[in-house]
Parts: C-alpha cells; structure tokens; sequence
C-alpha cells in the first residue's frame, strides 16, 4: 500500500528551554498536522503550549529534535521567511499585534514585509476583509474596534499573506463570548470552506468539539492526543491535569458512575438526552 | 452597607461630539451582605457602573447611596473613605503591581490609609492567607517573578487588605486556566462566607453567575435589563437572548429535557430550575430513570 | 476614555481640500520653506505678504480657523516670555516709558511685535500641514523624503515605522494610564493632594505598571510583527504610493513666486 503523505507540519522529538530556565519548557514533542486538520491543544498554564505555538514558525527554534513546515526546516536560517509565509499566527493580546493605525494599513502590514506589488494589495486586502465579516471596518482605527473585532483583523492580516496553516495561540482568552464565538466562526469556516489547516491553542473547551484531533499537554510534554470524543472519556485523567471537561461529556461520566451505559460518549446536551431517550 | 442607585446615568465627555451615555438609568438596591453578579456584554454598562459605587466616576443624573455616603457628594473630600469601604479589583489586576515585594505592594492601600505601622504586617500577612498564599514563601519575592494565577491573587490580596465593607471584582478570572479559574472564584466564595461583606461580581459567565451569586443583574444598553435570584432570571431565556447572552449549559439542557418529556408525554417528571451543579443534576436523572425502570419490572 | 478626549492627538481634521489632496512630501517640503521665509521677512511689507499666504492657506483648508487657534495654545508661554524679555531688555530706539530701573524702548516693542508675531505664523503653518496630513500620510512622506540618505546609513524606514507604531500606541497608552490610576486610587491613592514630594512618590505606583507593560507589549509586538514577516525596510513594498501630481507642481510654482515676492521686499 502507497501512504501519500499529507502532513504539512512534522514535530520530530522537540525540546526547548528558555535561556536561564532549569526546567525545559518543552521535552520531546513529536507530531504530525495534516494538511485541513483542525487540531486544538490543551493543556494548563505553563504546560508548554504557548512555547509549542512560537516554534510552529520559527520565532523559536527548539534546542534539540527537529520541526519541519513543508519540508522546511525552521532552523534553517535560509529559508525562515518561507516558513512564516506557510504559517499565519495569530496571538492572544489583540492590542500587542496591531501594528499600523488603520485597519487596513495593518492587513497591508504582512504583504508589504514579504514584498507583494502595491497593485495586488487593495484586492487581497478587501478578500481579506470578507473572509472575517470586517469590510465595514476598512478605514477603522484600532482604538474603536472592539476585541473580537481586533481579533479577526489579525486573521485577516495572517490571511492577506495567503498561508496553508494558521495558529491561534490562544487567541480568544482575551475575549468575551460574543468575540470569542466570532473568532472561532471564522476559523472554523476557514478550515471547511478553504482547506486552511488550523492549530488552536485555547483555554476554551467548546472551542475544541468540532476539532478533527486535541493534543493535551502537560510540563511540557504531550501526554495525550485523539479525537474529542477519546480524550474528553478521561474526565479523571483531564481533572488531574487541572483541566476541564465539556458539560455533557462531565455528565456522562457522571451518569455512569450510577450504573447508565453509554455506547459512544456525546458532546452535547442534545446527544446525551437522545442516549437517555433511546436507552429505556 | 446598603447600596441604592435612584435612576442614575452615567454620560462620558458630556457636551462634546464624543459624548456616549453609558448608563441611561440604573435604580437598584443590593442589601448588605448580598453575593451579587452583575452580567452583561462589554459595552453594557457593567464597568461603568461599578466605577460610579466606588466613586471613581460620579452620577451626572440621579442620586446614590453608598452606605453612609450620597453621590455626587457635596465636597469632593472623603472619596478615599468610600474607596477604603468599597473595594474594586479591576480586570486583569496583576498589572496594578508596582513594589519591589509581595508584602509592600499589598501593604499600599494599608499605607494610604494611615494606618499605623506596626498594625501593617499582620494585615499584611493576613490578607495574602486569605487568597490562599504564604506569606513566609512568597511575601518578600518580587511580585512580578510570581506565576501569572499568584500574581492575581497578590492583587486581590492588595484590595482585601482594606477589608472593604464591599468586594467589587471585575472578571476577577479573566485569562486564567479552568483550573485557575475554580481556585480564584472558589476563594473569594470562601471569603464571602467568612467576613461579612457584600461581594459583586462582575462576568460574562453565565454558570459562574448561577453557581456562585444569590441574585443577578443582567445589564444590556446601559440598563438593568433583568434581575433576581438565578432561578428567577433564567426562567426568562429569550430574555436573556436579547440581551446577547446564553443561558447556563446546565439550564439548556433541562430546559430540553423537560421539552422532551412534554412531548413525549412521558410521565417523567420534569426537573426543577434551579440546578447548578452537575451533581445535582446526576441525582436528579437517576432518580428518575431508576424509578422508571422499578416500575417496569 | 477621559483622558483620551482631553488631549487632541493627531489632530488631523478630514476636509476634501486643495491642500488636503496634495502629497505629502510637497507639502512637508513648502511648510520648510516657508519657515524659511517667515525668517527672512524682516520688512513691515514682506511680513504682511507671508501673514496674507498663511491667511489664504487657512481658508483653502476649509479648517475651522478654531482648530488652528487652539494649534496656538501651546506656544503662548513662549510668545509670552518673547515679549515680555524684548520689551524690557532691549535699550535700542526711543526711550518711551521709564520708571526706577524699567526702561521700554521703542525697538523693544517694535521687535516684541515682530517675534511674537513670528511665532504664531511658524506655528500656524506647523498646524496647518498637520491639520491637512493624516498621521500616515505624514510619515510615508518623512520616509520618503529622507530615504535617500539611507545610502548614509539613516534609518529611514526604521524611524518612520517607528513613529507609525507611536501613534498607533498613544491612544492604547493613555487609556492603559487612566486604568491604573483609577486602579491605584481604588486602594487609597491620591494624585492630586498632597505636598510636591508626596506627589512626586505618588507617581511610582502609576510609572512602574505603565513601563512593566509597556515592555510587555513591545516584547510581544515584536513577536507579532516577526511572525508576520518584518524583517527591516530591505525588500519591503508600501501599500500607500505617494504619488505628485498637479496639485504638487502648482504648489512648487507657487512657492518659487513666494520666494521672489519675499525676497524682493525685503528690507
């Protein structure tokens, strides 16, 4: 059997400590991110997820093992701006990424640091635009936008640079519902409509339901990865890793706990009163 | 103390074009020793309003009553008494640390206060007990090589220092981790029930609203769009909707169970609202589907 | 927000004027001259000409003559100060007024006049290109005026960018100030009582967040624009092109006949 392989970012045994640190922020990560894959990460603070985040493109190289972006290196002096044209990042703050006074001048900000021709920008700035539901906002200011606004022009501004992935590091923690549930509508439309692979960092466990794969970290290691559905299945597991689980997965296990059976652990109220229904 | 707002609006640089009525009316009384949460989206009128009880912004229309203090005050002395009685941690209030150590930035308020010195430390040390810190490991570390979690509860140790009569917390959990999240709100739970004193908390969370205060206010365009007990106010989803918020997941869901039963015309018996734990809820269900199956065997 | 509204930053005010649509770069270049001539000027005549093109600049903007007026505000003390000093120091002409060891001449009033004057056309002009140059505008044509000294190792773009970032972070600053003031005087602080040494010490709780931050921000804002592909002004495109045009060429014809006017009245 021939394996064609699709992965566009490959994590080969990876540490990284930061300078001055005795303990490594990360120890021996090793994954693969398919091509249109939605994976989140979890993990608490300080668990090495952010780190993860920094040298999925090179802002951080890892001290020891290897990361690959399309084949890349990003260790690879050379061809570093390569590698940050095929990874589009997005970080938490929404003030600390906005660079230019006008939102239209930070969307620009990208394509003019990799060289786009003038002429091309105006399109793929209004493109950029549409794609987060912002083309009203063109002209705005950053100072009256609000978070989740200021939010999707940072997408935007990853988008305008056309890249295959983008990485959300934790990207909605600074947001309110409403803006969290726009940014993640985005993202997730993205990843459906045009292929985008997207790696999320979050905090958030309803941002992570629909994900294909969650990859959980803790002191700095990958201790856990698969579907929603496995991982959310170890609630005492996740509890002890100071995380949470989603209610209706909480609930489950719960439930079985007093003797109810689940074939197949849902991830929402709906699913786990349809279990309840069909059971008796 | 007893906190009463008579239609009070709040106006930002009035007389300009930038002018931007951010409360449009607010009357309400909280009681003394109440555990309140205020919710609603940004813009609504929360931070505004928990500026105007501490005196940092003064009603332009309408009345106060902060304990023993009327707002707009007569003569602009005395806010530093009232800031001392009602104590306001704003969002993100690591960022107000400035001294070289934990036990010096918690003693500033104390400091401010003119109290004496020799009173300082074991209030000191007190406060950073109460959020759950010792002061022998961390009172002489400087603040800002703490974990982002402790330096949080530095800062809210720096207001309950003052054992302020009210605790005001601005989304006291913003940014945190789930695990940070339940440790912080679960302390200034613990603190509410030990001192006497009113708490409002302000959130965007609907089920830490439910699972922690005794009575809700839902702010939406500058007013108190809703308020009650959390059973009260969650009986009204629609209501909640207009407002741009989501009921609890918890209350979704027995909001649809019981829709389910309705129409299967089931003789489950629906389950009550005012559930907020998950444990709860588990009793509930099996009790329920238990008793079923006794009664089909 | 209250501080936000006290300061006018950036004070550029959208108009669809002649000067408005004009380049920036030209518009830089005439302002520059014209402070130069606004020296040179020194005939009752000469100034009358250069205080009647200011006067036509200010109605070509269609800026309320409000805005320009308050773009004087800051230069008062030093208008101030001018005149009170030429007036009392200056011993030159007709002695007019004397009383003990005050003594007005002639020539002091007359240069007083003269200064003052001098000042409030600088100034006026100065706002004049700012009133009509949006902040952006204003430092692509600083970038671009002075790039061709980067051959001498000037920064250029660096300083420009630099500037552009300010701006964007002036209003995020100040609002970030007005937070920790009021978080600080939520635990008993006072900014505005107290002796000058009080005040003084009163300030560190506001400096010390505000510089913590700010490190934090510029730490992750490089971060953000590494992740975004900067790399220096090598191989950089621009999404706003400068561009002269017709406007610009009347504007250079303009000057050249003001240089002559001013040059031929001079004293």
């Amino acid at each position: 059997m021939v394996v064609v392989s699709k992965a566009i970012i490959r994590l080969a045994d990876v540490s990284f400590s930061y300078e001055g640190a005795e303990e490594r922020a990360l120890q021996g990560v090793s994954f693969t991110v398919e091509k249109g894959e939605f994976l989140s990460i979890i993990g608490h603070n300080g668990s090495g997820k952010s780190t993860l985040a920094k040298l999925l493109n090179g802002l951080l190289l890892p001290s020891e093992g290897k990361i690959e972006v399309n084949g890349i290196p990003t260790a690879d002096d050379a061809h570093i701006w390569e590698v940050r044209k095929v990874v589009g990042m997005v970080f938490q703050n929404p003030d600390n990424q906005f660079v230019a006074p006008t939102v239209e001048d930070d969307i620009a900000f990208g394509m003019e640091n990799i060289g786009v021709p003038p002429v091309d920008m105006e399109a793929r700035i209004q493109d950029a635009l549409e794609q987060v539901n912002m083309t009203g906002f063109r002209t705005a200011e950053p100072n009256r936008l609000s978070g989740g606004q200021k939010q999707r022009v940072a997408i935007a501004g990853a988008l305008a640079i056309q890249p295959a992935v983008l990485v959300l590091d934790e990207a909605t923690a600074m947001l309110d519902p409403r803006g969290r549930k726009e940014v993640l509508e985005v993202v997730q439309r993205m990843n459906r409509e045009a292929g985008m692979t997207v790696i999320q960092i979050t905090h958030y466990l309803e941002e992570t339901l629909d994900s294909d794969r969650i990859i959980v970290m803790d002191g700095g290691r990958l201790v856990g990865e698969g579907t929603p559905e496995s991982v959310y299945q170890q609630v005492d597991w996740l509890r002890r890793l100071g995380l949470d689980v989603p209610f209706a997965c909480d609930l489950q296990y719960r439930l079985q706990q007093k003797g109810f059976r689940f074939s197949t652990l849902k991830m929402t109220g709906e699913g786990v009163l349809d279990s309840l229904w069909t059971s008796d | 103390m007893d906190i009463r707002l008579e239609n009070v609006k709040y106006t930002y640089s009035p007389g300009t074009p930038f002018a931007y009525q951010a409360l449009q009316g607010v009357s309400l009384h909280i009681p003394h020793g109440r555990y309140v949460a205020i919710i609603g989206h940004t813009g609504s009128g929360k931070s505004t309003l928990i500026q105007l009880l501490n005196g940092l912004l003064l009603p332009t229309e309408g009345t106060m009553q902060v304990g023993e203090f009327t707002l707009p005050p007569k003569k602009k002395k005395g806010m530093e008494k009232l800031r001392q009685q009602v104590g306001l941690a704003f969002q993100y209030p690591e960022y107000q640390l400035f001294e070289e150590t934990v036990r010096k930035d918690v003693a500033f308020g104390l400091i401010n206060m003119g109290l004496p010195p020799e009173m300082i430390p074991g209030r000191v040390d007190a406060a950073l007990r109460l959020v759950g810190l010792d002061p022998d490991k961390y009172g002489d570390k400087s603040p800002f090589m703490l974990s982002g979690g402790q330096m949080r509860r530095v800062a809210l140790a720096g207001v309950l220092v003052m054992n302020p009569q009210v605790l005001i917390l601005d989304e006291p959990t913003a940014g945190l981790d789930p695990a940070g999240h339940h440790a912080i709100l679960d302390m200034i739970a613990r603190v509410h029930r030990e001192e006497e004193r009113t708490t409002i908390l302000v959130t965007h969370s609907m089920e830490d609203a439910a699972r922690y205060a005794d009575y809700l206010y839902v702010m939406n365009e500058g007013r108190i769009w809703m308020e009650g007990t959390p059973h009260q106010v969650f009986q009204d989803p629609v209501k909640i909707r207009q407002a741009g918020l989501e009921l609890p997941e918890i209350t979704r869901f027995i909001f649809e169970f019981n829709e389910r039963v309705r129409i299967s015309g089931s003789k489950i018996a629906p389950l009550p609202f005012d559930i907020f734990d998950a444990g709860m809820l588990t009793n509930e269900l099996a009790r329920r589907f238990r008793r079923k199956e006794g009664s089909r065997g | 927000m209250s501080f936000l509204n006290s300061i006018p930053i950036g004070q550029y005010v959208p108009r669809n004027s002649f000067l408005h649509q004009c380049d920036p770069r030209s518009k830089l270049l005439f302002v520059f001259f014209f402070i130069i001539f606004i020296f040179l000027a020194n005939s009752l005549y000469a100034f009358l000409f250069v205080a009647a093109v200011s006067v036509i600049g200010i109605v070509m903007s269609r800026i309320p003559v409000i805005y320009i007026l308050r773009g004087l505000k800051p230069a008062l003390w030093i208008i101030l100060l001018t005149v009170v000093l030429q007036i009392f120091t200056n011993k030159e002409g007709e002695l007019l007024f004397s009383w003990r060891f005050i003594e007005i001449h002639e020539k002091g009033l007359v240069n007083a006049g003269f200064v003052s004057a001098r000042i409030i056309l600088l100034m006026m002009s100065a706002s004049l290109l700012t009133l009509t140059t949006s902040p952006i505008q204003l430092t692509d044509g600083l970038e671009s005026l002075f790039s061709p000294l980067r051959r001498f190792k000037f920064p250029a773009h660096e300083l420009a960018l630099m500037m552009s970032i300010s701006l964007r972070f002036i209003p995020t600053l100040l609002e970030e100030t007005d937070k920790i003031a009021k978080a600080q005087m939520s635990r008993g602080a006072s900014f505005s009582s107290g002796s000058i040494v009080k005040r003084i010490n009163g300030i560190i709780p506001l400096i010390v967040p505000l510089f913590v931050q700010s490190f934090r921000r510029a730490e992750e804002l490089a971060f953000a624009m590494e992740a975004r592909g900067y790399r220096g002004g090598e191989g950089r495109t621009k999404y706003r092109q400068l561009r002269y045009g017709g406007r610009d060429a009347m504007l250079l014809i303009v000057m050249i006949v003001i240089a002559v006017i001013v040059l031929l009245l001079r004293a």
